[in-house]
Protein backbone atom coordinates (compact mmCIF):
# COMPACT_ATOMS: atom_id res chain seq x y z
CA UNK A 1 0.00 0.00 0.00
CA UNK A 2 3.00 2.54 1.17
CA UNK A 3 4.79 1.95 -2.45
CA UNK A 4 1.07 2.46 -4.62
CA UNK A 5 0.57 5.85 -2.24
CA UNK A 6 4.25 6.55 -3.52
CA UNK A 7 4.10 5.64 -6.83
CA UNK A 8 0.45 7.93 -6.93
CA UNK A 9 1.83 10.86 -5.68
CA UNK A 10 5.15 11.06 -7.72
CA UNK A 11 2.85 10.46 -10.89
CA UNK A 12 -0.08 13.11 -10.14
CA UNK A 13 2.77 15.76 -8.99
CA UNK A 14 4.40 15.24 -12.15
CA UNK A 15 1.64 15.22 -14.25
CA UNK A 16 0.11 17.92 -12.85
CA UNK A 17 3.55 20.13 -12.98
CA UNK A 18 4.09 18.89 -16.60
CA UNK A 19 0.41 20.04 -17.55
CA UNK A 20 -0.46 22.56 -15.27
CA UNK A 21 2.61 24.36 -13.56
CA UNK A 22 5.21 24.80 -15.58
CA UNK A 23 6.65 27.80 -13.23
CA UNK A 24 6.56 27.78 -9.21
CA UNK A 25 3.15 29.94 -8.53
CA UNK A 26 3.71 31.52 -5.03
CA UNK A 27 5.56 34.72 -4.48
CA UNK A 28 7.03 32.74 -1.45
CA UNK A 29 8.85 29.99 -3.52
CA UNK A 30 10.84 32.61 -5.30
CA UNK A 31 11.59 34.65 -2.15
CA UNK A 32 12.68 31.19 0.07
CA UNK A 33 14.76 30.66 -3.45
CA UNK A 34 16.37 34.11 -3.56
CA UNK A 35 17.42 33.64 0.18
CA UNK A 36 18.91 29.80 -0.78
CA UNK A 37 21.09 31.48 -3.39
CA UNK A 38 21.92 34.98 -2.15
CA UNK A 39 21.67 34.78 1.73
CA UNK A 40 23.33 33.49 4.81
CA UNK A 41 20.09 30.79 4.91
CA UNK A 42 20.63 30.55 9.04
CA UNK A 43 19.81 34.14 9.29
CA UNK A 44 16.21 34.02 7.59
CA UNK A 45 13.15 33.04 9.21
CA UNK A 46 12.37 29.72 7.35
CA UNK A 47 15.12 28.66 8.74
CA UNK A 48 15.47 24.45 7.76
CA UNK A 49 13.63 24.81 4.35
CA UNK A 50 15.62 27.48 3.03
CA UNK A 51 19.04 25.81 4.37
CA UNK A 52 18.12 22.91 2.92
CA UNK A 53 17.56 24.07 -0.15
CA UNK A 54 20.22 26.45 0.10
CA UNK A 55 22.13 22.96 0.50
CA UNK A 56 20.68 20.69 -2.22
CA UNK A 57 20.11 23.50 -4.76
CA UNK A 58 22.69 21.82 -7.71
CA UNK A 59 25.10 24.94 -8.65
CA UNK A 60 26.28 22.81 -11.55
CA UNK A 61 22.89 22.89 -13.30
CA UNK A 62 21.31 25.61 -15.32
CA UNK A 63 19.14 27.75 -12.81
CA UNK A 64 15.96 26.53 -14.52
CA UNK A 65 16.95 23.43 -14.32
CA UNK A 66 18.14 23.41 -10.80
CA UNK A 67 14.97 24.74 -9.69
CA UNK A 68 12.63 21.67 -11.50
CA UNK A 69 15.58 19.37 -9.57
CA UNK A 70 14.59 21.14 -6.41
CA UNK A 71 10.52 20.95 -7.38
CA UNK A 72 11.14 16.72 -7.91
CA UNK A 73 13.35 16.11 -4.79
CA UNK A 74 10.61 18.20 -2.39
CA UNK A 75 7.81 15.75 -3.72
CA UNK A 76 9.75 13.50 -0.90
CA UNK A 77 8.30 15.27 1.52
CA UNK A 78 4.38 15.21 -0.09
CA UNK A 79 5.60 11.46 0.07
CA UNK A 80 6.73 11.49 3.86
CA UNK A 81 3.31 13.59 4.51
CA UNK A 82 1.23 11.03 3.04
CA UNK A 83 2.76 7.99 4.11
CA UNK A 84 2.99 9.52 7.90
CA UNK A 85 -0.75 10.33 7.38
CA UNK A 86 -1.25 6.87 6.27
CA UNK A 87 0.15 5.10 9.18
CA UNK A 88 -1.13 6.88 11.83
CA UNK A 89 -4.86 6.31 10.40
CA UNK A 90 -4.23 2.64 10.36
CA UNK A 91 -4.50 2.93 13.96
CA UNK A 92 -8.47 3.56 13.44
CA UNK A 93 -9.17 1.67 9.56
CA UNK A 94 -7.92 -1.56 7.75
CA UNK A 95 -5.24 -0.77 5.50
CA UNK A 96 -7.95 -0.08 2.43
CA UNK A 97 -9.81 2.69 4.77
CA UNK A 98 -6.40 4.01 5.88
CA UNK A 99 -5.39 4.14 2.13
CA UNK A 100 -8.78 5.54 1.13
CA UNK A 101 -8.32 8.52 3.16
CA UNK A 102 -4.55 8.88 2.28
CA UNK A 103 -5.83 8.95 -1.57
CA UNK A 104 -8.27 11.97 -0.78
CA UNK A 105 -5.76 13.87 1.27
CA UNK A 106 -3.18 13.86 -1.12
CA UNK A 107 -5.43 15.21 -3.60
CA UNK A 108 -7.35 18.30 -1.31
CA UNK A 109 -6.32 21.21 -3.98
CA UNK A 110 -4.11 22.93 -1.61
CA UNK A 111 -1.77 20.17 -0.83
CA UNK A 112 -1.44 19.54 -4.84
CA UNK A 113 -1.06 23.04 -5.66
CA UNK A 114 1.87 23.24 -2.55
CA UNK A 115 3.80 19.84 -3.39
CA UNK A 116 4.13 21.12 -6.73
CA UNK A 117 5.74 23.90 -6.33
CA UNK A 118 8.49 24.98 -3.75
CA UNK A 119 7.52 25.85 -0.53
CA UNK A 120 7.94 25.30 2.56
CA UNK A 121 4.51 24.70 4.50
CA UNK A 122 4.49 20.92 2.72
CA UNK A 123 8.01 20.23 4.36
CA UNK A 124 6.79 21.41 7.67
CA UNK A 125 3.68 19.04 7.64
CA UNK A 126 5.39 16.34 6.66
CA UNK A 127 7.76 16.78 9.85
CA UNK A 128 5.06 17.44 11.92
CA UNK A 129 3.25 14.28 10.95
CA UNK A 130 6.27 12.14 10.82
CA UNK A 131 6.70 13.43 14.45
CA UNK A 132 3.76 12.55 15.56
CA UNK A 133 3.53 9.13 13.98
CA UNK A 134 6.69 8.20 16.03
CA UNK A 135 5.11 9.50 18.97
CA UNK A 136 1.83 6.96 18.90
CA UNK A 137 4.20 3.91 17.16
CA UNK A 138 7.46 4.70 20.00
CA UNK A 139 6.85 5.46 23.22
CA UNK A 140 10.25 4.95 24.75
CA UNK A 141 12.66 8.00 25.38
CA UNK A 142 14.57 7.05 21.77
CA UNK A 143 11.41 7.47 19.88
CA UNK A 144 10.67 10.88 21.62
CA UNK A 145 13.95 11.97 21.45
CA UNK A 146 13.52 11.59 17.47
CA UNK A 147 9.97 13.16 18.09
CA UNK A 148 10.81 15.86 19.35
CA UNK A 149 13.86 16.33 16.14
CA UNK A 150 11.11 16.35 13.55
CA UNK A 151 8.86 19.10 15.43
CA UNK A 152 11.81 21.08 15.75
CA UNK A 153 12.74 21.22 12.32
CA UNK A 154 9.13 21.51 11.28
CA UNK A 155 8.83 24.59 13.96
CA UNK A 156 12.01 26.30 12.77
CA UNK A 157 10.31 26.35 9.02
CA UNK A 158 6.29 27.11 10.46
CA UNK A 159 6.09 27.98 13.85
CA UNK A 160 2.79 26.51 14.80
CA UNK A 161 4.12 23.10 14.04
CA UNK A 162 5.19 23.51 17.69
CA UNK A 163 2.06 22.92 18.75
CA UNK A 164 2.88 18.63 17.72
CA UNK A 165 5.29 18.44 20.80
CA UNK A 166 2.18 18.40 23.11
CA UNK A 167 1.48 14.98 22.38
CA UNK A 168 5.83 14.69 22.64
CA UNK A 169 4.94 15.99 26.19
CA UNK A 170 1.99 13.32 27.15
CA UNK A 171 3.85 10.74 25.93
CA UNK A 172 6.94 11.58 27.67
CA UNK A 173 4.68 12.07 31.04
CA UNK A 174 3.45 8.76 30.44
CA UNK A 175 6.74 7.35 29.56
CA UNK A 176 8.28 9.05 33.05
CA UNK A 177 5.23 8.24 35.00
CA UNK A 178 6.19 4.63 34.61
CA UNK A 179 9.79 4.86 34.87
CA UNK A 180 10.07 7.04 38.07
CA UNK A 181 6.33 6.41 39.57
CA UNK A 182 5.48 9.93 39.63
CA UNK A 183 1.89 11.00 39.05
CA UNK A 184 1.54 11.07 35.08
CA UNK A 185 -0.61 14.76 36.22
CA UNK A 186 1.67 16.24 38.04
CA UNK A 187 4.22 15.73 35.58
CA UNK A 188 2.04 16.72 32.58
CA UNK A 189 0.94 20.20 34.06
CA UNK A 190 4.14 20.95 35.12
CA UNK A 191 5.62 20.30 31.42
CA UNK A 192 3.07 21.36 29.68
CA UNK A 193 2.85 24.99 31.71
CA UNK A 194 6.38 25.23 31.16
CA UNK A 195 6.18 24.67 27.64
CA UNK A 196 3.79 27.59 27.06
CA UNK A 197 5.74 29.61 29.47
CA UNK A 198 9.01 29.21 27.45
CA UNK A 199 6.61 29.15 24.06
CA UNK A 200 5.20 32.66 25.02
CA UNK A 201 8.38 34.23 26.39
CA UNK A 202 10.20 32.92 22.99
CA UNK A 203 7.89 33.82 20.26
CA UNK A 204 7.25 37.35 21.78
CA UNK A 205 9.47 38.88 18.80
CA UNK A 206 8.75 36.46 16.74
CA UNK A 207 4.98 36.69 17.08
CA UNK A 208 5.75 40.49 17.01
CA UNK A 209 6.79 40.43 13.69
CA UNK A 210 5.40 37.61 12.37
CA UNK A 211 1.85 36.93 13.94
CA UNK A 212 0.00 40.47 15.12
CA UNK A 213 0.06 43.58 14.34
CA UNK A 214 0.86 46.62 17.06
CA UNK A 215 -2.86 46.79 18.04
CA UNK A 216 -2.04 44.08 20.58
CA UNK A 217 0.81 44.08 23.05
CA UNK A 218 0.68 40.24 23.64
CA UNK A 219 0.24 37.23 21.55
CA UNK A 220 -2.67 36.48 23.95
CA UNK A 221 -4.08 39.43 23.95
CA UNK A 222 -4.65 38.95 19.93
CA UNK A 223 -5.80 35.79 21.09
CA UNK A 224 -8.67 36.89 23.54
CA UNK A 225 -9.94 39.46 20.50
CA UNK A 226 -10.02 37.65 17.76
CA UNK A 227 -11.67 34.40 19.35
CA UNK A 228 -15.02 35.65 18.78
CA UNK A 229 -18.36 33.45 17.56
CA UNK A 230 -18.27 35.19 13.81
CA UNK A 231 -14.25 34.14 13.59
CA UNK A 232 -15.21 31.08 14.98
CA UNK A 233 -17.92 29.70 12.90
CA UNK A 234 -16.10 31.64 9.50
CA UNK A 235 -12.41 29.50 10.18
CA UNK A 236 -14.38 26.35 10.48
CA UNK A 237 -16.36 26.77 7.48
CA UNK A 238 -13.20 27.64 5.70
CA UNK A 239 -11.62 24.26 6.70
CA UNK A 240 -14.23 22.57 4.46
CA UNK A 241 -14.14 24.92 1.44
CA UNK A 242 -11.99 22.38 -0.26
CA UNK A 243 -13.17 22.77 -3.80
CA UNK A 244 -14.57 25.53 -5.81
CA UNK A 245 -17.78 23.57 -5.71
CA UNK A 246 -19.67 24.37 -2.67
CA UNK A 247 -22.17 21.72 -2.98
CA UNK A 248 -19.45 19.44 -2.76
CA UNK A 249 -18.02 21.63 0.37
CA UNK A 250 -21.39 21.28 1.93
CA UNK A 251 -21.13 17.51 1.37
CA UNK A 252 -18.33 17.05 2.91
CA UNK A 253 -18.77 18.91 6.48
CA UNK A 254 -22.40 17.25 6.63
CA UNK A 255 -20.31 13.95 6.48
CA UNK A 256 -17.69 15.11 8.75
CA UNK A 257 -20.20 16.74 11.23
CA UNK A 258 -22.98 13.90 11.16
CA UNK A 259 -19.52 11.05 11.53
CA UNK A 260 -18.05 13.58 14.64
CA UNK A 261 -21.10 12.83 16.28
CA UNK A 262 -21.14 9.22 15.52
CA UNK A 263 -17.59 8.84 17.12
CA UNK A 264 -18.62 10.72 20.25
CA UNK A 265 -21.64 8.40 20.69
CA UNK A 266 -20.26 4.94 20.13
CA UNK A 267 -17.74 6.01 22.15
CA UNK A 268 -19.02 7.79 24.99
CA UNK A 269 -18.16 5.33 28.10
CA UNK A 270 -14.28 4.88 26.46
CA UNK A 271 -14.41 9.13 26.47
CA UNK A 272 -15.47 8.94 29.90
CA UNK A 273 -13.13 6.56 31.40
CA UNK A 274 -10.52 8.80 29.90
CA UNK A 275 -8.85 10.45 32.52
CA UNK A 276 -9.91 7.95 34.60
CA UNK A 277 -6.54 6.94 37.03
CA UNK A 278 -3.92 3.81 35.73
CA UNK A 279 -6.48 3.63 32.56
CA UNK A 280 -4.20 1.95 30.11
CA UNK A 281 -4.74 3.11 26.82
CA UNK A 282 -4.04 1.59 23.39
CA UNK A 283 -2.58 3.21 20.45
CA UNK A 284 -5.74 3.49 18.52
CA UNK A 285 -7.41 5.98 21.52
CA UNK A 286 -3.87 7.89 22.18
CA UNK A 287 -3.50 8.49 18.42
CA UNK A 288 -7.35 10.12 18.83
CA UNK A 289 -6.61 11.58 21.61
CA UNK A 290 -3.28 13.59 20.10
CA UNK A 291 -5.15 14.33 16.91
CA UNK A 292 -7.92 15.98 18.85
CA UNK A 293 -5.55 18.01 20.55
CA UNK A 294 -3.73 19.05 17.44
CA UNK A 295 -6.81 19.81 15.67
CA UNK A 296 -8.14 22.07 18.88
CA UNK A 297 -4.98 24.06 19.38
CA UNK A 298 -4.24 24.34 15.37
CA UNK A 299 -7.93 25.59 15.24
CA UNK A 300 -7.17 28.13 17.87
CA UNK A 301 -4.28 28.98 16.57
CA UNK A 302 -6.40 29.51 12.65
CA UNK A 303 -8.31 32.04 14.52
CA UNK A 304 -6.26 33.91 16.70
CA UNK A 305 -3.28 34.92 14.50
CA UNK A 306 -4.05 34.01 10.66
CA UNK A 307 -7.35 36.03 10.03
CA UNK A 308 -6.28 38.33 7.37
CA UNK A 309 -6.41 41.85 8.46
CA UNK A 310 -5.58 45.15 6.46
CA UNK A 311 -6.14 49.13 7.23
CA UNK A 312 -9.00 51.52 6.01
CA UNK A 313 -8.32 54.71 4.93
CA UNK A 314 -8.50 55.89 8.70
CA UNK A 315 -5.81 53.86 9.24
CA UNK A 316 -7.42 51.31 11.61
CA UNK A 317 -7.11 48.02 11.53
CA UNK A 318 -10.24 46.10 10.05
CA UNK A 319 -10.54 41.95 9.71
CA UNK A 320 -10.97 40.62 6.61
CA UNK A 321 -13.60 37.92 6.38
CA UNK A 322 -10.98 35.78 4.83
CA UNK A 323 -7.85 33.20 5.70
CA UNK A 324 -5.19 32.24 3.74
CA UNK A 325 -6.03 28.45 2.51
CA UNK A 326 -2.85 27.01 2.94
CA UNK A 327 -2.67 27.52 6.80
CA UNK A 328 -6.07 25.73 7.15
CA UNK A 329 -4.03 22.67 5.42
CA UNK A 330 -3.31 20.86 9.14
CA UNK A 331 -6.93 21.14 10.15
CA UNK A 332 -7.94 19.78 6.66
CA UNK A 333 -6.16 17.17 6.66
CA UNK A 334 -7.30 16.13 10.21
CA UNK A 335 -11.02 16.63 9.86
CA UNK A 336 -10.33 13.68 6.30
CA UNK A 337 -10.19 11.09 9.76
CA UNK A 338 -14.11 11.50 10.79
CA UNK A 339 -14.90 11.69 6.79
CA UNK A 340 -13.12 8.31 6.34
CA UNK A 341 -14.73 6.48 9.01
CA UNK A 342 -18.42 7.75 8.15
CA UNK A 343 -17.65 6.14 4.91
CA UNK A 344 -16.52 3.11 6.04
CA UNK A 345 -19.65 2.79 7.89
CA UNK A 346 -21.37 3.45 5.48
CA UNK A 347 -19.83 0.97 2.77
CA UNK A 348 -19.62 -1.77 5.06
CA UNK A 349 -22.77 -1.29 6.44
CA UNK A 350 -24.28 -0.77 2.40
CA UNK A 351 -21.98 -3.98 1.37
CA UNK A 352 -24.15 -6.03 4.07
CA UNK A 353 -27.19 -4.69 3.20
CA UNK A 354 -26.26 -5.54 -0.77
CA UNK A 355 -25.32 -9.34 0.13
CA UNK A 356 -28.31 -9.79 2.81
CA UNK A 357 -30.46 -8.62 -0.28
CA UNK A 358 -28.43 -10.85 -3.02
CA UNK A 359 -29.08 -13.89 -0.78
CA UNK A 360 -32.47 -13.37 -0.70
CA UNK A 361 -33.10 -12.97 -4.07
CA UNK A 362 -31.06 -16.46 -4.59
CA UNK A 363 -33.28 -18.14 -1.76
CA UNK A 364 -36.19 -16.97 -3.68
CA UNK A 365 -34.96 -17.87 -7.01
CA UNK B 1 -15.81 -17.72 1.84
CA UNK B 2 -18.22 -16.35 -2.01
CA UNK B 3 -19.85 -14.27 0.74
CA UNK B 4 -16.92 -12.54 2.21
CA UNK B 5 -15.83 -11.70 -1.11
CA UNK B 6 -19.07 -10.49 -2.56
CA UNK B 7 -18.98 -8.32 0.61
CA UNK B 8 -15.79 -7.19 0.07
CA UNK B 9 -16.53 -6.51 -3.52
CA UNK B 10 -19.60 -4.17 -2.79
CA UNK B 11 -17.63 -2.25 0.16
CA UNK B 12 -15.10 -1.55 -2.75
CA UNK B 13 -17.67 -0.29 -5.48
CA UNK B 14 -19.40 1.96 -2.75
CA UNK B 15 -15.49 3.10 -1.76
CA UNK B 16 -14.82 3.99 -5.63
CA UNK B 17 -17.91 5.90 -6.33
CA UNK B 18 -17.65 8.22 -3.22
CA UNK B 19 -14.19 8.75 -3.98
CA UNK B 20 -14.55 9.73 -7.41
CA UNK B 21 -17.31 12.06 -6.09
CA UNK B 22 -14.71 13.98 -4.41
CA UNK B 23 -11.86 13.85 -5.78
CA UNK B 24 -12.91 14.50 -9.27
CA UNK B 25 -13.93 18.46 -8.36
CA UNK B 26 -10.85 18.38 -6.40
CA UNK B 27 -8.34 17.75 -9.18
CA UNK B 28 -10.86 20.03 -10.67
CA UNK B 29 -10.18 22.51 -8.51
CA UNK B 30 -6.56 22.21 -8.55
CA UNK B 31 -6.44 23.00 -11.97
CA UNK B 32 -8.71 25.89 -11.56
CA UNK B 33 -6.79 27.81 -8.98
CA UNK B 34 -3.03 27.13 -10.77
CA UNK B 35 -4.30 28.62 -13.57
CA UNK B 36 -4.86 31.66 -11.78
CA UNK B 37 -1.81 31.82 -9.86
CA UNK B 38 0.30 30.60 -12.84
CA UNK B 39 -1.72 33.93 -14.73
CA UNK B 40 0.37 36.41 -11.49
CA UNK B 41 3.85 34.60 -11.60
CA UNK B 42 3.70 34.46 -15.57
CA UNK B 43 3.56 38.12 -15.69
CA UNK B 44 6.74 38.16 -13.88
CA UNK B 45 8.10 35.69 -15.95
CA UNK B 46 7.88 37.54 -19.13
CA UNK B 47 9.19 40.97 -17.66
CA UNK B 48 12.24 38.83 -16.11
CA UNK B 49 12.98 37.49 -19.32
CA UNK B 50 12.42 41.58 -21.27
CA UNK B 51 14.51 42.96 -18.73
CA UNK B 52 17.33 41.02 -19.13
CA UNK B 53 17.39 41.22 -22.12
CA UNK B 54 16.97 45.27 -22.20
CA UNK B 55 19.36 45.89 -19.26
CA UNK B 56 22.64 46.18 -19.82
CA UNK B 57 25.24 45.24 -17.00
CA UNK B 58 26.21 48.88 -16.16
CA UNK B 59 22.43 49.48 -16.05
CA UNK B 60 20.39 49.25 -13.20
CA UNK B 61 16.32 49.00 -12.48
CA UNK B 62 14.55 49.33 -9.36
CA UNK B 63 11.72 46.25 -8.37
CA UNK B 64 8.47 45.30 -6.77
CA UNK B 65 9.04 41.68 -5.65
CA UNK B 66 13.05 41.76 -6.48
CA UNK B 67 13.18 38.10 -5.26
CA UNK B 68 10.63 36.65 -7.66
CA UNK B 69 12.86 38.63 -10.28
CA UNK B 70 15.97 37.59 -9.30
CA UNK B 71 14.92 33.61 -8.35
CA UNK B 72 13.65 33.91 -12.22
CA UNK B 73 17.28 35.16 -13.62
CA UNK B 74 19.98 35.50 -11.31
CA UNK B 75 22.04 37.79 -12.65
CA UNK B 76 19.90 40.63 -12.33
CA UNK B 77 20.37 40.43 -8.66
CA UNK B 78 23.72 42.47 -8.95
CA UNK B 79 22.51 45.33 -11.16
CA UNK B 80 18.76 46.04 -9.79
CA UNK B 81 17.26 47.26 -6.59
CA UNK B 82 14.23 46.26 -4.69
CA UNK B 83 11.68 49.38 -3.45
CA UNK B 84 11.68 47.39 0.14
CA UNK B 85 15.53 48.53 0.35
CA UNK B 86 14.63 51.72 0.90
CA UNK B 87 12.35 51.49 3.37
CA UNK B 88 15.38 49.00 5.02
CA UNK B 89 18.13 51.73 4.68
CA UNK B 90 16.46 54.64 6.40
CA UNK B 91 14.89 51.43 8.94
CA UNK B 92 11.11 52.61 8.41
CA UNK B 93 8.20 50.23 9.30
CA UNK B 94 5.70 50.63 5.87
CA UNK B 95 3.10 49.65 7.81
CA UNK B 96 3.49 52.20 10.23
CA UNK B 97 5.03 54.92 8.82
CA UNK B 98 4.30 58.46 9.86
CA UNK B 99 4.28 61.05 7.11
CA UNK B 100 7.72 62.44 7.83
CA UNK B 101 8.86 59.04 7.13
CA UNK B 102 7.07 58.39 4.04
CA UNK B 103 8.72 61.72 2.75
CA UNK B 104 11.94 60.53 3.89
CA UNK B 105 11.58 57.23 1.62
CA UNK B 106 10.37 58.83 -1.06
CA UNK B 107 13.27 61.29 -1.30
CA UNK B 108 16.08 58.84 -1.08
CA UNK B 109 13.98 57.15 -3.73
CA UNK B 110 14.29 59.75 -6.09
CA UNK B 111 17.78 61.00 -5.51
CA UNK B 112 18.68 57.29 -6.20
CA UNK B 113 16.50 57.32 -9.16
CA UNK B 114 17.64 60.66 -10.98
CA UNK B 115 21.62 60.34 -9.52
CA UNK B 116 23.55 59.56 -12.49
CA UNK B 117 26.52 57.40 -10.78
CA UNK B 118 23.24 54.83 -10.28
CA UNK B 119 22.72 54.67 -13.90
CA UNK B 120 18.81 53.62 -13.01
CA UNK B 121 17.48 52.87 -16.45
CA UNK B 122 13.98 50.91 -15.38
CA UNK B 123 11.74 51.69 -12.52
CA UNK B 124 9.25 48.56 -12.55
CA UNK B 125 5.84 48.97 -11.40
CA UNK B 126 3.31 46.00 -10.47
CA UNK B 127 -0.15 45.73 -8.86
CA UNK B 128 1.19 43.86 -5.49
CA UNK B 129 3.96 45.66 -3.57
CA UNK B 130 3.57 47.40 -0.44
CA UNK B 131 6.69 49.23 -0.61
CA UNK B 132 6.22 50.59 -3.87
CA UNK B 133 3.04 51.52 -3.41
CA UNK B 134 4.07 54.08 -0.56
CA UNK B 135 6.91 55.02 -2.44
CA UNK B 136 5.62 56.01 -5.52
CA UNK B 137 2.06 57.08 -3.71
CA UNK B 138 0.07 54.96 -5.87
CA UNK B 139 -2.71 52.81 -5.91
CA UNK B 140 -2.81 49.64 -7.85
CA UNK B 141 -5.67 51.12 -10.14
CA UNK B 142 -3.98 53.16 -10.88
CA UNK B 143 -1.98 51.29 -13.44
CA UNK B 144 -4.75 51.31 -15.86
CA UNK B 145 -4.16 55.04 -16.57
CA UNK B 146 -2.66 54.93 -20.20
CA UNK B 147 0.06 57.73 -18.81
CA UNK B 148 0.90 55.99 -16.07
CA UNK B 149 4.72 56.96 -15.99
CA UNK B 150 4.53 60.51 -16.68
CA UNK B 151 1.27 61.11 -13.63
CA UNK B 152 3.92 59.36 -11.14
CA UNK B 153 6.95 61.50 -12.99
CA UNK B 154 7.84 63.52 -15.84
CA UNK B 155 11.27 62.05 -15.70
CA UNK B 156 9.53 59.12 -16.68
CA UNK B 157 8.04 57.56 -20.01
CA UNK B 158 6.28 54.39 -20.33
CA UNK B 159 8.32 51.66 -22.13
CA UNK B 160 6.69 48.40 -21.80
CA UNK B 161 3.57 47.22 -19.94
CA UNK B 162 2.94 43.60 -19.55
CA UNK B 163 -0.99 42.27 -19.03
CA UNK B 164 -2.04 40.77 -16.18
CA UNK B 165 -5.92 38.49 -16.59
CA UNK B 166 -7.22 36.23 -13.93
CA UNK B 167 -9.00 33.34 -15.64
CA UNK B 168 -11.98 32.85 -12.83
CA UNK B 169 -12.65 36.44 -12.14
CA UNK B 170 -11.11 38.72 -15.27
CA UNK B 171 -9.83 40.85 -12.52
CA UNK B 172 -6.62 42.55 -14.49
CA UNK B 173 -4.26 44.26 -13.94
CA UNK B 174 -0.56 45.62 -15.83
CA UNK B 175 2.90 45.66 -14.85
CA UNK B 176 4.57 48.86 -16.32
CA UNK B 177 8.23 49.37 -17.25
CA UNK B 178 8.94 53.28 -16.78
CA UNK B 179 12.20 54.45 -18.59
CA UNK B 180 13.88 57.16 -17.10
Amino acid sequence: MMAILSVIIILTRIFFMENYLETLIFYDSYKFIANAIFTDPTSTFQGSFVGLISLIYPSNMEHNDAINFLRLIMIVFSIQLVLSFYLITRNFFSSFFAFAGTIFVSFLPIFMLYSTTLHNDIFSLAMAFTSLYITIRFKNFKGLTLALIFVIVAATTRIESVLFVLPILISFSRYLHKKIGIRFYIILSTLVISFFVTGLLLSQEIAKRFYYHNQFATPIEQLVSYLTLKNIIMVFNSIFYITENQMINNLFLVIVSVSVIFILILNRRKISKIFSKNREMNDKTIAVIYLTIIFGFNFLFLVGFHIGWSYDEDGNIVQNEDILPRYLLYCRILVTIPFVFLVMMFTSQAARSANSVFNNIRSVI
Amino acid sequence: MVSDIRQTLVALIFSFVIMILFLQPMWNSSIEISKDQVSYIEVYVVATKWLSENLEKNESAVLPLGQTFWALEPSLKSHTKTYEEFWSELDVDVIHATEDEIEKVRDLFWEYVLDDDYNVKFIVVSWNDKFMKSALNMHPKDLRNSNFCEKISNTLTEVKRFQLVVPSTEWNSFMIVCQV
